[in-house]
C-alpha cells in the first residue's frame, strides 16, 4: 500500500473514532443524530477501502440513510411529547458522573467494552492466512449460477443464512404490527402534503428509484448489488412517499401487503421444499437452474425487504395523533 | 501521463478547491442562509468538476453517463435540501416573530 493509502486510511480510522466519541459526548440529541449519519457514511467509505463495496452499499443505505431517517423522526416525536414539560438536567455537566442514569450508563458502557474485548479475543482465535475461504468460493463459483462471489455466497452457498435474515425481518415487522394500535394501517396520520417543489422532486425521482431498484437487483449477479441493496431503495421510496404526505403501503389491501412481506421467506421455503422433494438437500440448487432460482429469490427478497422496512417506518406512527408537521409555512 | 490524465488531475484539483471553499464558508459564514449558499453552490460545482475529471477516465460511455447521472442526482438532492432547510427556517422565524429576511 502506498503512503497516500496509509494517510487516507489512518485519517478515516481516526475520524471514525473521534466521531464515535463525539456522538456519545455531545449534549444535543439532534447533533448526535446528525453525527451518527455522518458516522454511517464514513463507515461506508471504510468498507470501500476494505474492498467490500457490497457491505458499503448496505451500510450507506441501511446504516446511514434509513436509520438516520428513523432517528430524526423519533426525535421529532420526542420533542413533541416532551414539549412544555420541565427539562431534566439542563445544566451542562462535562462528564456524566453523579447525574441521573449514571449507573445505567456505566452498565451499558461496561457491556459494550466487554463485547468489544470478546470480539478482539475471537479475532485472535481466527485461523491465520490472508485468503480465508476465497479460494474455496472461487473454486465453486462456475456452478453457482452467478459471477459475483458475494452474491454466490449469500444466495447459494450460504442461502440458509439469508433466509434466516429475512425471517428476522418478518418477525420484527410482525412484532411492530402486533403492538401498534391499528394493525390494518387505517387512520395513520400523514405529514402535511408536500409543496410544489417537493412534489416535482417526487414525480421525477420515483420512476428513477424504481429503475435503480431493478438495476441493483440485476447487478447482483455479476457485480456488487442484489436483494438487500435493491430492497433498501424500495424502502427509501416508501419512506419518501410517506414523508411527502402520500400513501403507499396503506393503499394496498391487507392481503397483498401481508403477502409482499412474507414472499421472500416463503420463496426460500418453497424452493427448499421442492428441492427436498426432488431428492436434493434443502436449498441445494441444481447447477443448470441456479441462475433462475437466485434471481427469483432475490426478487422476492427485495420486495419483502422493501415492504418490511417501509412498514417498520410507517407503522411506528400512532394513529390519530402526532406532532404538527415540521413545516407550517404557507 | 497523457494530456487527458493531466486534464483530469487539473479538474479534480479545481473540484477540491470548491469543496474547500464550501467547507470554509460553512464554518465561517455568519448565518444559516449564507452557510446554505456556501454549501450547495460549492458542492455542486466541486462534485461537477470531480465528475468531469472521472468522466475523462471512464472506460465506457455507459460508465461516463452513470457518473453524470450521479452528479445530476446530487445537484437535485442538494438544491431541494437547501430549499427545504431555508423554508423551514423562514417558517420557524416567522413563528418566533423574528422578521429576519434572507439576504
Amino acid at each position: 500500500m502506498t503512503i497516500l493509502g496509509w494517510v487516507l486510511d489512518g485519517t478515516l480510522a481516526a475520524v471514525l473514532l473521534l466521531l464515535a466519541l463525539r456522538i456519545i459526548q455531545v449534549r444535543g440529541l439532534f447533533q448526535a443524530v446528525v453525527l451518527f449519519i455522518a458516522f454511517g457514511l464514513l463507515m461506508a467509505l471504510a468498507w470501500v477501502r476494505l474492498s467490500a463495496p457490497d457491505i458499503a452499499l448496505a451500510e450507506a443505505g441501511i446504516g446511514a440513510a434509513l436509520t438516520g431517517v428513523l432517528l430524526v423522526d423519533t426525535l421529532h416525536y420526542l420533542r413533541w411529547t416532551t414539549e412544555g414539560r420541565p427539562k431534566e438536567q439542563e445544566s451542562p455537566t462535562p462528564w456524566p458522573i453523579r447525574t441521573p442514569g449514571f449507573w445505567l450508563r456505566l452498565a451499558t458502557g461496561g457491556l459494550a467494552a466487554g463485547t468489544f474485548l470478546l470480539l478482539v479475543l475471537v479475532l485472535l482465535e481466527l485461523p491465520g492466512g490472508p485468503a480465508g475461504l476465497t479460494s474455496v468460493v472461487d473454486g465453486a463459483l462456475p456452478g453457482a449460477g452467478v459471477d459475483h462471489p458475494v452474491t454466490a455466497v449469500l444466495l447459494n452457498f450460504r442461502s440458509l443464512d439469508t433466509m434466516l435474515e429475512l425471517a428476522v425481518l418478518v418477525a420484527a415487522v410482525m412484532g411492530v404490527l402486533s403492538v401498534m394500535r391499528t394493525p390494518d394501517f387505517s387512520g395513520l396520520p400523514l405529514p402535511a402534503t408536500a409543496d410544489g417543489v417537493v412534489r416535482w422532486l417526487l414525480r421525477s425521482l420515483i420512476p428513477l428509484m424504481v429503475l435503480v431498484a431493478g438495476y441493483l437487483l440485476w447487478l447482483g449477479s455479476f457485480a456488487p448489488g442484489g436483494a438487500f441493496q435493491s430492497g433498501v431503495v424500495v424502502a427509501a421510496m416508501g419512506v419518501f412517499l410517506w414523508l411527502s404526505g402520500r400513501r403507499s403501503l396503506e393503499l394496498l389491501p391487507a392481503v397483498v401487503r401481508g403477502t409482499l412481506l412474507v414472499v421472500g421467506l416463503s420463496a426460500f421455503l418453497v424452493v427448499g421444499a421442492v428441492l427436498l422433494a426432488s431428492g436434493r438437500e434443502f436449498l441445494e440448487y441444481p447447477g443448470e437452474a441456479a441462475a433462475g432460482i437466485i434471481l427469483l429469490l432475490e426478487l422476492a427478497g427485495a420486495l419483502s425487504l422493501g415492504v418490511g422496512l417501509t412498514a417498520l417506518f410507517v407503522a411506528l406512527h400512532p394513529p390519530g395523533e402526532g406532532p404538527p408537521p415540521i413545516d407550517e409555512h404557507p | 501521463m497523457t494530456g487527458l490524465d493531466g486534464l483530469s488531475v487539473l479538474l479534480c484539483l479545481m473540484g477540491g478547491v470548491f469543496y474547500l471553499a464550501g467547507t470554509v464558508g460553512m464554518l465561517r459564514f455568519p448565518n444559516t442562509w449564507t452557510r446554505l449558499h456556501a454549501l450547495t453552490k460549492a458542492d455542486n460545482l466541486g462534485l461537477g468538476l470531480v465528475v468531469a475529471a472521472l468522466v475523462l477516465q471512464a472506460d465506457s460511455l455507459p460508465g461516463a453517463l452513470k457518473l453524470v447521472l450521479i452528479w445530476v442526482l446530487a445537484v437535485l438532492a442538494g438544491t431541494n435540501a437547501c430549499y427545504l432547510v431555508g423554508r423551514h427556517l423562514l417558517a420557524a422565524k416567522e413563528r418566533a416573530g423574528e422578521g429576519e429576511v434572507p439576504p
